[in-house]
């Protein structure tokens, strides 16, 4: 996995999400940060991405809004979308992976919750450290 | 009726405060008066400063906070208030960086981003499944201020020996 973003309005929320990753294996790929929606939808345009990790509720353009618009690129349509929020529940969780997201995890989240979600992502993208 | 409240707003805090940053949550059991004071600065009753204009004693001095509205299916608001030093060991341990090196921003986005977190747990701990919410962004209070409305509940809380405090006003049918 060589390219990350991250949409999350919360500086500290980015840098937990950076630390699980480095903690799960990451620590090799460009991770690259973005504010909210909008911010990370150009930074996903601009070059290729291989994971956009997002939360839901930003300022400017939230979450839900970004996976819509991803999914609806003919270009974007395959990133794979993880969303980590604090705002989920069941039938949220439902709402996004019908939208499209490639899962829903809760915050805080831990390392260990991270790489169970990633796995199956790791595994067809052929390990963590490509 | 919300049961076990007090016992669901405990766990989403301590749930909250122990992943991110390893630190036990517990009640606090002490004398209001007396939590309530060391948690503003004060060192008597007599003590001023209590304006909160950033004179660096009293409530501003000592004190950190955030609000968050709640949206729907309830209309409310949570806030949390923590002692700066409180902030600082938070901050030292989330980020992995001496508390020196903790910057002003870095404690206003730790308060926000810990009140943002909990506040969706507690949510998810008091609807039903299929019940959505919405919550607003939080706002970092900048003073401290004392809000004018009683809350209708409030918890007081201790992690590694300083306070911290969460008000919640609002539609809760307690």
């Amino acid at each position: 996995m060589k390219r990350i973003v991250i949409a999350d309005d919360s500086q500290t929320a980015r840098m937990f999400i950076r630390r699980c990753l480095e903690i799960v294996g990451l620590q090799n790929a460009t991770i690259v940060e973005a504010n909210h929606g909008k911010e990370a939808l150009v930074l996903v345009k601009e070059a290729p991405t291989d994971l956009l990790i997002t939360d839901l509720n930003m300022p400017v353009m939230d979450g839900q809004t970004l996976l819509k618009w991803v999914k609806a690129s003919p270009r974007l349509a395959g990133l794979p979308v993880l969303v980590i929020t604090s705002a989920g529940n069941p039938a949220k969780e439902k709402e996004l992976l019908d939208l499209g997201a490639f899962g829903v995890l809760g915050k805080p989240v831990s390392p260990p919750v991270l790489m169970a979600a990633l796995e199956p992502l790791l595994h067809l993208q052929g390990g963590e450290n490509d | 009726m919300i049961e076990r409240i007090d016992e669901l707003m405990l766990q989403a805090v301590a749930d909250t405060l122990e992943n991110m940053a390893f630190m036990e949550v517990l009640r606090d059991n002490g004398p209001v008066a007396e939590f309530d004071r060391q948690f503003q600065g004060k060192e008597s009753p007599g003590e001023s400063g209590a304006g909160g204009d950033g004179d660096g004693t009293g409530s501003a001095g000592n004190c950190m906070a955030a609000d968050l509205l709640i949206h729907d299916p309830i209309q409310g608001e949570l806030r949390l208030e923590m002692s700066k030093p409180l902030v600082m060991k938070v901050a030292a341990a989330v980020f992995g960086i001496p508390e020196d090196d903790v910057s002003e921003q870095t404690m206003v986005d730790i308060v926000s981003e810990i009140l943002n977190t909990f506040a969706g747990r507690f949510m998810n701990a008091i609807l039903q499944e299929d019940q959505a919410f919405q919550l607003g962004l939080p706002e970092f209070d900048q003073f401290c201020r004392e809000k004018h409305d009683q809350p209708k509940k409030l918890w007081r809380l201790r992690m590694d020996g300083e306070p911290l405090r969460v008000l919640l006003w609002g539609d809760f049918k307690l």
